[in-house]
């Protein structure tokens, strides 16, 4: 019955494919030429740098050659050593803190019904539209001491001195980091949980589970790889971060992005300032080798 | 021994009644289908069964137990969704004992009754593949082990074969009914596929605008509908507008000026407006004229592979169709149909079919 005969297969279009290939590569080459002008060139010549060392004669004179004396300054230098774990240290604070409340408020968003709930799914997103310095000023008035809090408190009774110190301290740092992360990170955990279907939820239900295990075995490892990219993208900025630790910052220890701009500007130390940004640019790498590694297991799923 | 019990129950948002004043009940070891066209209140009525919806008004009553205030998982109840529903985190054998695990059931217990569930829905060995590895029709079966491993007194589906392609839902439907059977369980299966109901369902509840409009079985629905709704919704019906009259003994409905004689109606005065239906299987053609058959203009045949189906118009009774076999040929004959088995439905006008 089926005794067709099949036309021979028709020959492929090498003329065809390599024109695509040409638009391809000239759909990619302006990306390719800015990531080379703006990300490859300066990485590059930011670890050249950083192995550079600049030795001074007695008699004042310069003279320069290649080591690894500016790293081990870094990790030995007890003030530059604490820019490095202080760095680390904000950024995971703030990211936890971010975390906990954003996935609190998506998770409200989500599952919650009601005036409040409503109410707080128009106004989360406000910070989002502030810039970071003026959110720094802001928290800067309004959180320092002898600040607009500080003085409310005062009125009602709290003696001077009692309020502590956050604005030009860590803590300042961080309840900025908060302040400005907390809508991007609630908006990206409200779509993760979005994606989870109700009926995902409601079969659960009906086998038996209560919201709480609901949480624990449904909602929280189907959240988690959107989750986790959303904290490897805090990390990074909280870590790369200038404006917030700059104006909020404490004077020591600080945050590698602004120790960075001192060494370059005032200490004159390019060598110092390089090594710190390959430092900032070594640990973005850790995160997005994480960040690459969960893209790749979802899609393998 | 499970039977459910709805009594009187209404669902409203806003003003608009989704289901309103359902009163079902179901004995033990039922297939009952819930039958009707998009927006009915089917899923609703199955919901409200589930517990995922609280009924405005009413009760619903599972083995005489009043379960109207029971969340869904704290009811005897397992519902397959048509959407599958399976967690995509979990493997097929994580997702069957997932119920079982919360209810601290002892591993080596769990592990087996999964495996059996497996089994009973023909799928065995795919314990540790995920849900997106499997067929649509794979993946349902898994859902319906899931549903069916913690040992519910009442199944219910939702359109569970809506999402599978035309062969694979009838091999399902096989399946499902076998399934039914060997564990005798009671079950509620929501589609607005006739064929569905009609061939899976013991009872078929057919659903129109939040009411039950008819509750039988296959034949007591398509041979004697107690509504023109079921009787347009159920297969095909030629229809006319007419009166009714009674007249030794036989009742006619009259449609401008000719009659047709009809099934007897109960509690509908003579001079009431009736929608008089009769099924194209029914319809007898003949090629000359005799009384009570009326010409057709214009006949034209259709080919529906199996059959053939004549279609015409009456210049009083309007467009008619008859079924007729393949064999059947026009020629320059007139042809004359006689209307047989005719019901007519008193309704008032909001009430007819739409
Ligand atoms: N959450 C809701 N809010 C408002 N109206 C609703 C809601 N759920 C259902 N309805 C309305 O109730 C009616 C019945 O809905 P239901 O989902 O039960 O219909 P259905 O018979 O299952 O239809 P379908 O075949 O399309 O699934 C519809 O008119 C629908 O618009
Ligand atoms: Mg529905």
């Amino acid at each position: 019955m089926a005794s067709t005969t099949f036309a021979a297969p028709p020959r492929p279009r090498p003329r065809r494919l390599d024109r695509s290939r040409l638009a391809g590569l000239a759909l990619v080459a302006p990306s390719l030429l800015y990531l080379t002008v703006f990300v490859f060139i300066p990485v590059v010549k930011a670890i050249t740098t950083s192995f550079t060392v600049r030795d001074r004669d007695n008699a004042g004179n310069y003279s320069y050659r290649v080591g690894t004396d500016n790293y081990r300054a870094i990790f030995e230098t007890e003030t530059l050593r604490d820019n490095v774990i202080f760095t680390v240290l904000i950024a995971v604070i703030s990211v936890a803190i971010v975390f906990a409340l954003a996935y609190s408020i998506a998770l409200a968003l989500r599952f919650g019904k009601g005036p409040a709930v409503r109410f707080l799914s128009r106004i989360y997103v406000i910070p989002l539209f502030i810039p970071s310095v003026i959110a720094s000023y802001a928290m800067i008035t309004f959180l320092a001491n002898h600040g607009f809090v500080d003085g409310l408190l005062q009125r009602v009774g709290f003696p001077d001195e009692s309020f502590p110190r956050i604005v030009f301290d860590w803590k300042g740092i961080v309840i900025t980091q908060v302040w400005l992360s907390l809508p991007f990170m609630t908006v990206l955990l409200s779509s993760v949980l979005l994606e989870i279907s109700d009926t995902l939820v409601e079969s659960a239900r009906d086998v038996g589970a209560s919201s709480w295990q609901i949480f624990r075995h449904i909602v929280l490892p189907l959240s988690a790889p959107g989750a986790l990219i959303g904290i490897t993208f805090m990390f990074l900025g909280v870590v790369g971060g200038f404006t917030v630790p700059y104006l909020l910052g404490p004077n020591a220890p600080q945050m590698l992005g602004v120790s960075m701009v001192y060494y370059m500007t005032n200490y004159f130390e390019p060598y110092v300032a390089s090594t710190q940004a390959v430092v900032i640019f070594l640990l973005s790498l850790v995160a997005a080798i994480y960040y690459v590694r969960q893209q790749f297991k979802r899609e393998v799923r | 021994m499970a039977e459910v019990e709805l009594r009187g129950v209404s669902k409203y948002y806003k003003e608009v009644a989704a289901v309103s004043d359902v009163s079902l009940r179901i004995p033990d070891r039922e297939f009952v289908a819930l039958l009707g066209p998009s927006g009915c209140g089917k899923t609703t009525t199955l919901r409200m069964l589930a517990g995922f919806i609280r009924p405005d008004t009413g009760q619903i009553l599972i083995d005489g137990k009043d379960v109207t205030d029971l969340p869904p998982e704290r009811r005897p109840t397992a519902m397959v969704f048509q959407s599958y529903a399976l967690w995509p985190h979990m493997t097929v054998g994580e997702n069957i004992s997932f119920g079982l695990k919360l209810r601290k059931v002892p591993a080596a217990q769990i592990a087996e009754r999964a495996r059996a569930m497996l089994d009973v829905v023909r799928l065995p060995g795919v314990e540790h593949r995920f849900p997106s590895q499997l067929s649509g029709g794979q993946q349902q079966r898994v859902a319906l082990a899931r549903a069916l491993v913690l040992g519910p007194k009442i199944l219910l589906l939702d359109e569970p074969l809506s999402n599978l392609d035309a062969k694979l839902r009838v091999r399902m439907r096989d399946e499902i009914r076998r399934i039914q059977q060997e564990l005798q369980i009671t079950t509620v299966y929501v589609t607005h596929d006739q064929e569905e109901a009609l061939t899976m369902a013991d009872r078929i509840a057919v659903m129109n605008r939040g009411v039950i409009q008819q509750l039988g079985d296959a034949n007591d629905i398509y041979d004697r509908p107690a509504t023109s709704f079921v009787a347009d919704f159920i297969g095909q019906s030629n229809f006319f507008r007419g009166t009714l009259r009674r007249a030794n003994g036989v009742t006619w409905a009259h449609i401008g000026d000719e009659r047709v004689a009809v099934e007897p109606v109960d509690g509908a005065p003579d001079g009431a407006h009736v929608t008089v239906s009769t099924r194209p299987e029914v319809v007898e053609v003949v090629r000359a004229p005799e009384p009570g058959a009326f010409a057709l203009d214009d006949p034209r045949l259709v080919n529906f592979g199996a059959y053939q189906r004549l279609a015409g118009r009456h210049p009083t009774l309007g467009p008619i169709e008859a079924r007729v076999p393949k064999s059947f040929r026009l020629d320059a004959r007139p042809v004359y149909v006689k209307l047989t088995r005719a019901r007519a439905f008193a309704e008032p006008e909001a009430e007819m079919r739409d």
